[in-house]
């Protein structure tokens, strides 16, 4: 690859530019793991997918590119569905249209890896997170380990934004695929809006409530009122088949139209939905385009660049405590982490990555102290495992001592004196008394007899002893007892 | 730099500046769903053309406009970059040979006809 076009690599969605050293892009397991290996501390790599992340999730300082979207293999087995992080989902669901299933997490640009690393929600965002359609995820950590992790410990990789591995294969659940319609509510008067909102967001056929603002319906080529689109997972909806299709299409690229406005710069900020309404009226005042996923509580404010309306927007933003909702942390929004939050993603993050080679600068920053916590750590199961090394070699020693003491203390016998063990041996055998064994039930332990010394005879049972078995066995005897009684009874009553 | 170079430069600056560089256009682009290399995708064209780099990648675009969307007509600074490249004299191998084959035979395979 030439220097300059290396530049591609430098930027991402977010329009931040960094600085890429090298670019590789590996295609199995084993090359990823070769790459964390052989890539020195102060290098660092970063991780990159599609690159359409906005929050500057995959900018390199002066760091190797890792491109994964070369490993692009899918794959079925047992009826579970293995991807590759470069794949597309719109590659993905081509595949899986073959079998008459989709992945509801739907995204057109973005690779599998980056959703998951980002722990995205899709185009409908009434599937919810790409978490919850993931069995397994396999990924190769900082300190070269190819781990792989269940569904309780997706966290430690899904929604760490690539600090903690790189992804580099991911067992998903698919659906049958569902034929969907849509439903169009306008309004003029924004108050109509939210009960309506409300209500509908109970609905389990719903996947999606797309609301947009006056200015942006009329930039898609809606009538200038505010809009409210219903996506049904069923035929409820009154738009279906090709007309569905078209709108999607302006549903899905509703950023790019405002882009070619000049809005290049977005936000999305996640609030309660009582407070969607105050946010709203509030953007409405500034004339600030936006549009937004009520189902998710999200609403995504539009501006140019050098807009002076985005500060007092993220004035608001941050008065009304918004948390981030769809595009992640990255660079960009270091300050919205809270200190817990930071602390415990500052352990996953050693945990897994103690030298802090992996998307440095991403998310959480880590000092020096941190990385020295980190270099004590690896040490100690250096130590550890030197330890165990020694140990084992120590047993190997002590076991070839042992062999060597049997050996030097072998009796070195003369004839004469294995003449005389025979003899002795020979003698043993006359001194034992034969038995005869009366009873087969005589217990036998290896070459030990286990006799009670009592004896048992064998011959004819004596009728005392026959009307004692039939006492204990059958109660034979006790009916005669009763039988005598019964007798004794009667002749007293015939006294009386 | 020749005044011809110059203005083709500065109107594909123009067109590129007015472009979403965001990854959905890389989505239809057929050329990247092969080769998977970001130089190759509109995206990464258009980063290079933003710094004013011109390299042969140029020609491995089939101008389908795949890319284009709204306003944006990306493939128009794609086919200027091309012409920037013809006159800064940076041809393939392949469209030398083709020129020299014309040359000789007519025909750009270079086969003479009996």
């Amino acid at each position: 690859m030439n220097k300059n076009e290396l530049v591609c690599y430098n930027t991402d969605g977010s329009g931040i530019e960094g600085k890429a050293k090298k670019v590789v892009f590996p295609r199995n397991v084993e090359e990823v793991r070769k790459i964390v290996n052989n890539n020195n501390n102060n290098e660092g790599i970063v991780i990159r997918g599609s690159g359409s992340n906005i929050v500057g999730g995959c900018i390199p300082n002066d760091s190797v590119v890792v491109d994964m979207k070369k490993m692009n293999k899918i794959s079925f087995e047992n009826g579970n569905v293995y991807a590759e992080p470069g794949t597309t989902i719109k590659e993905l669901n081509e595949k899986l249209k073959a079998v008459k299933s989709e992945f509801p997490i739907f995204s057109r640009e973005s690779t599998i890896g980056g959703m998951v690393a980002m722990n995205s929600i899709g185009f409908m965002g009434g599937y919810g997170n790409i978490k919850d359609w993931i069995d397994q995820i396999e990924f190769v950590n900082g300190r070269g380990e190819i781990i792989k992790v269940g569904r309780a410990d997706l966290s430690d990789v899904c929604g760490m934004e690539g600090i903690t591995g790189i992804i580099t294969k991911v067992k998903l659940n698919v659906i049958p695929i569902k034929e969907r319609s849509f439903s169009f509510f306008q309004t003029e008067d924004l108050e109509e809006i939210w009960p309506i909102a409300r209500r509908l967001k109970l609905e389990n056929e719903i996947v999606m409530l797309k609301f947009y603002s006056k200015s942006v319906s009329k930039l898609l080529g809606f009538p200038e009122k505010y809009h409210v689109i219903v996506c049904f997972n069923s035929n409820r909806g009154a738009i279906k088949g090709e007309k569905y299709k078209s709108i999607l299409n302006i549903i899905e690229k509703d950023y790019l139209y405002l882009h070619s406005q000049g809005y290049c710069y977005r936000e999305d900020p996640q609030l309660f939905f009582d407070k969607l309404k105050d946010f709203v009226a509030f953007l409405d005042r500034l004339k600030v385009p936006y549009c937004g996923d009520l189902d998710l509580g999200i609403i995504y404010p539009f501006f140019e660049e050098d807009d002076k309306k985005k500060e007092e927007v993220m004035k608001m933003i941050k008065r009304m405590n918004a948390k981030p909702g769809k595009y992640g942390i990255g660079i960009k929004r270091k300050d919205l982490l809270d200190r817990l939050e930071k602390r415990i993603i500052q352990r996953i993050k050693l945990r897994h990555d103690p030298f802090g080679k992996l998307n440095k600068g991403n998310v959480i920053d880590i000092n020096k102290t941190d990385i020295k916590k980190g270099k004590r750590i690896e040490k100690e199961i250096e130590v550890s495992e030197e330890i165990e090394k020694n140990n084992f070699d120590e047993v190997i020693e002590i076991r070839e001592k042992i062999t060597d003491y049997e050996d030097t203390f072998k009796s070195e016998l003369g004839d004469e004196r294995k003449e005389e063990i025979e003899k002795f041996v020979k003698d043993i055998t006359k001194g034992i008394v034969k038995k005869e064994f009366v009873d087969e039930k005589i217990e036998r332990v290896g070459d030990v007899v286990l006799d009670d010394n009592l004896s048992r005879k064998s011959g004819k049972i004596s009728e005392d002893d026959k009307n004692l078995i039939d006492k204990i066995m059958f109660n034979s005897s006790r009916e005669k007892d009763k039988e005598e009684k019964e007798g004794s009874k009667g002749d007293k009553k015939n006294e009386d | 730099m020749k005044i011809e170079e110059h203005n083709i430069k500065e109107e594909i600056k123009e067109i590129v500046g007015k472009a979403a560089k965001s990854g959905i256009i890389n989505e239809n682009c057929s050329v990247f769903r092969i080769m998977r290399d970001e130089q190759y995708s509109p995206k990464g064209k258009a980063a290079m053309l933003d710094k004013g780099f011109y390299e042969k990648v140029f020609y491995n675009c089939n101008l389908c406009k795949a890319c284009e969307f709204g306003s944006s007509n990306l493939c128009d600074a794609f086919q200027k970059a091309r012409q920037v490249l013809v006159l800064q004299k940076k041809e393939l191998p392949e469209n030398k040979e083709m020129i020299k084959n014309l040359q000789k035979t007519g025909n750009v395979y270079g086969i003479i006809e009996n």
